[in-house]
């Protein structure tokens, strides 16, 4: 509980910080349990005000009734959405048979960029976990970007204390990781907590469930009986599984996260 | 930052470079059976490709750089859940190009594993990191003696290392909580006990670091102690409200009470504190973000330091630190760098107390002691019982350059020279003391207005002239009416003010006198000149300490009722910042002790000083002479 709330209040530091530092910010938003327990901070750090645009990248593959249920949240809460999208790659149908990693850096590396161009966005929360994977376990809070997206990570700047780098090159952009030093289980308490609204597919029917949300030919569900908050927390204490193995571009190759991720990948 | 309840200990790992620290970070996930089962399948092929056996240092490197050179690059840190207690285990780089990154997680620490390996000892990363994880505030580490299976474990090798670890950790000033002998690849020493090792009877890595949780959170009980520090992060307008943003990073703060803003040095009440929805909360304590409403219209910017007036900062344009030096750039005292102190930022110039570096380059890792010189004034604190206090980074174009801890403001040298008396031949202090049987002192009185210290002074007085003590008293108020009729209450005529305090107070002093001192003195450097003016031998910092409340309620001469009423402004620790000292030779909390208790502890330093003296007097009455002939020497040439 203590733990929850020391997160919660180095999360909104952060958010705070990244407003007080950049010109342009918007919140990346999935949908996803991890980016809707950030839209929660950002609300939260501006006591109920959300000055910033939320940023939905539309592979095209995503499940159907989550844009539904985007357009409809959205509504309710009055929020601004930029929705980005590769229409390019799209029509000239490309897909993960062309190749998993191909796939990604198009529909969301690709589609991402062009949106922080087109917006003039100096800086984009993201929702990622250092419990995640590998190459997200070696981020910083705050982590630069090259015109083309990429990232440095032999390279990686000093980040002391809570004394972030906001130096920005030109063209260049910078990642705000604000749940970093999150866990999955603390995410999972914290939208208990909280009493967030998310979307139905986390949750078991006929045994299964979505463990994490993405896009639909790439992502498997796990088999599961959990059917509300309190047993997806039992259920991950127990897991001998990691969260990312029922998404097939991380098994494309033991690097592929590491590649997509330095050109530009959230 | 972050200290609450069931807060979390972290522990870095630093030594030299492919001594096995990721090794060991590795082993002890494992052991704790906290790998999930396809991340492990996955490592296992990564090894099997790579036909190497299985490295659990793979657990913490994930990149394909670092896989394939067997080398960590970057840190990164995993949560673990261990008998109750929460730990973050933080590895860092060995590698001295990567010292950047070693410095970064360092940062986050409260603890330390350092390792180093058992046939190789201390190398240069081993002492580089030692050196400087304690910069960055780690004071205790756990000493892991590891690849114990290349010295045969043998116990004589172990001794060699812990007796070498020993001493040079005496030198740096961290304390070992435990030394212990490990082959980590296998987790013997680290999870399990070791059975080639059976003259060692000590804790194993895991044992030690349950040990080192049990004793941390029985010290943390006392969370919301301190005074408050809340750094200014932003100020919204939203709707027709000003909220002023940050976060606590010690002590709490409740609805009502008044803060002081540094260095701008503008106070106000708070009118609310508020979070999310805005929802109103009574109090605040250490490590929440909250948005205060003040009752006054301030106008401030990002960067101030909020604190209650009546603890505040020290703030300085000119300050003393330790920094460390973590870049390839070349150091230039010519050069203008960023410097970032809590939210503030500032440009500076600095100038390395070491004149070695004027000759030759500053190596990246080097720690050093310099004076910063800064655009703006800065808000800090300096350490108390050796704990380190306000941080600070400095940057270039490249990024930061520097990290370091502020210990002092760089002050300057009263520079007038008074020359003292015997040197001219004058009758001499020490022969005063001598004749007149009692040593010489002065007591100085500080706290806020109605904390007491003339009340005390006074009967001292008395108390020193019923025993025949010849004792003065230099009250605030009675100088301020003559001598420094002149000044006003800015902090330079402040200032002004107690440097002729001090400089009366010496020549009471050299003219035999014990002299009390009773002025409010709001400013640690003021105090400390003063200090330097009387030298530190005869001087006594005693704290008049009392709550604001008290004061408040006592205000013998109305100021508080006529501040409130803003009839008057500008009063110490409501308007104007009152900084306690630091470690002052006495602290009388006059809001519970009798005047009695009081004068009895006063005597007793009074006691102890002049007895001192008195020992002094036969080597002094030897001095004395001496300085008696060289002067007269000096007036027939």
């Amino acid at each position: 509980m203590g733990n929850l709330r020391d997160l919660e209040n180095e999360s909104i530091f952060i958010i705070r910080e990244a407003y007080s530092q950049l010109r342009s910010l918007a919140l990346l938003w999935s949908m996803g349990k991890d980016s809707t327990v950030l839209l929660h901070l950002v609300k939260k750090s501006f006591l109920g005000k959300f000055p910033i645009p939320l940023v939905h990248i539309d592979t095209g593959y995503d499940i159907p009734e989550l844009l539904q249920w985007r357009d409809d949240f959205v509504m309710r809460h009055g929020l601004k959405l930029i929705v980005g999208q590769n229409r390019d790659a799209l029509s000239s149908g490309m897909g993960p048979e062309k190749g998993r990693v191909a796939c990604c850096t198009a529909m969301k590396t690709e589609a991402l960029l062009n949106v922080i161009a087109e917006n003039n966005l100096d800086g984009i929360l993201v929702g990622i976990r250092r419990d995640e994977e590998g190459s997200r376990s070696k981020e910083r809070v705050v982590s630069p970007r090259g015109a083309n997206g990429s990232w440095k990570y032999k390279e990686q700047p000093a980040e002391m204390w809570h004394h972030y780098n906001w130096q920005l090159g030109a063209k260049m952009h910078l990642r705000v990781h604000a749940l970093l030093n999150w866990t999955e289980v603390d995410i999972w308490e914290y939208i208990a907590q909280e009493k967030l609204e998310i979307p139905k597919q986390y949750f078991a029917v006929n045994g299964t469930r979505f463990r994490s949300l993405g896009c639909v030919p790439c992502t498997g569900k796990v088999s599961s009986s959990a059917i509300c908050l309190s047993e997806i927390i039992e259920e991950l204490k127990l897991t001998r599984t990691s969260e990312r193995a029922g998404r097939a571009q991380d098994q494309a190759s033991a690097y592929a996260m590491q590649e997509l991720r330095s050109n530009g990948h959230m | 930052m972050e200290s609450k309840g069931q807060s979390q200990i972290k522990v870095v790992v630093v030594g030299h470079v492919d001594h096995g620290k990721s090794t060991m970070l590795g082993r002890i996930l494992l052991d704790c059976e906290r790998v999930a089962d396809d991340k492990l399948e996955k490592l296992q092929r990564i090894c099997l490709q790579k036909n190497v056996g299985f490295e659990p240092a793979f657990l913490f490197d994930s990149f394909a750089e670092e896989h394939e050179q067997g080398v960590t690059i970057d840190s990164t840190r995993v949560d673990l859940e261990l008998e109750g207690h929460r730990f973050v285990l933080i590895d860092a780089p060995g590698h001295s190009e990567f010292l950047k990154n070693m410095l970064s997680a360092s940062s986050h620490a409260n603890f330390g594993f350092l390792l180093l390996d058992a046939s190789e000892g201390m190398r240069e990363q081993t002492e580089c990191h030692a050196r400087l994880i304690k910069l960055m505030g780690v004071s205790q580490v756990i000493v892991v003696v590891n690849k114990m299976d290349m010295v045969n474990f043998e116990e004589a090798s172990f001794k060699v290392r812990r007796d070498e670890i020993a001493d040079f950790l005496s030198r740096t000033g961290l304390h070992a909580l435990s030394v212990i002998p490990t082959v980590a690849l296998f987790g013997e020493g680290v999870t399990k006990p070791t059975s080639n090792m059976p003259w060692y009877q000590g804790p194993t890595v895991m044992q030690a670091l349950i040990q080192l949780a049990n004793d941390a959170t029985a010290r943390q009980q006392k969370s919301d102690v301190g005074s408050l520090r809340m750094t200014l992060q932003d100020v919204y307008r939203f709707d027709t409200e000003r909220l002023f943003v940050g976060r606590l990073s010690q002590g709490c703060l409740r609805r009502g009470e008044r803060v002081l803003f540094s260095p701008s040095n503008k106070a106000a009440t708070v009118k609310a504190i508020k979070t999310y929805d805005n929802q109103s909360m009574e109090s605040c304590t250490c490590g929440d973000s909250v948005a205060l409403i003040l009752e006054e219209p301030l106008y401030v910017e990002r960067g101030e330091l909020i604190t209650r007036p009546d603890e505040a900062p020290q703030v300085a344009d000119q300050i003393k630190v330790t920094l460390a030096w973590i870049s390839s750039e070349t150091f230039s005292p010519k050069q203008d760098y960023l410097l970032r102190v809590g939210t503030l930022e500032t440009g500076c110039r600095v100038k390395l107390c070491n004149a070695l570096y004027d000759e030759v380059p500053l190596p990246n890792g080097a720690v050093e002691e310099a004076m910063l010189i800064c655009e703006k004034a800065v808000p800090f604190d300096t350490p108390v019982d050796g704990s380190n206090s306000t941080h600070f980074v400095l940057c270039d174009e490249t990024g930061t350059v520097a990290a370091g801890f502020i210990n002092g403001v760089g002050m300057m040298q009263e520079t007038s020279r008074v020359i003292t008396q015997p040197e001219l031949g004058y009758v001499s202090r020490e022969e005063l003391e001598a004749k007149q049987g009692h040593g010489t002192l002065v007591l100085w009185l500080t706290g806020l207005p109605a904390s007491g210290k003339s009340t005390i002074a006074r009967a001292l007085q008395r108390k020193l002239f019923s025993r025949d003590v010849r004792a003065v008293v230099l009250d605030g108020d009675n100088i301020r009416a003559g001598v420094c009729q002149d000044l006003g209450f800015s902090a330079a005529d402040r200032s002004e003010n107690v440097r002729r305090i001090a400089h009366i107070a010496k020549l009471f002093l050299d003219c035999g006198n014990v002299v009390l001192v009773a002025c409010v003195s709001p400013y640690i450097h003021d105090r400390e000149r003063a200090r330097q003016i009387i030298g530190s031998a005869k001087f006594r910092e005693i704290y008049i300490s009392c709550p604001m409340a008290v004061c408040q309620e006592r205000d013998p001469k109305g100021f508080y009722k006529r501040n409130i009423s803003r009839e008057l402004t500008g009063l110490t620790g409501y308007d104007d910042p009152y900084q306690p000292p630091i470690s002052p030779d006495l602290t009388l909390d006059t809001a519970r002790l009798s005047l009695e208790d009081e004068i009895e502890k006063l005597m007793a330093v009074v006691d102890r000083s002049l007895t001192f003296s008195y020992a002094l007097l036969l080597e002094t009455d030897q001095m004395a002479l001496n300085g008696q002939k060289s002067a007269a020497s000096t007036f027939s040439s």
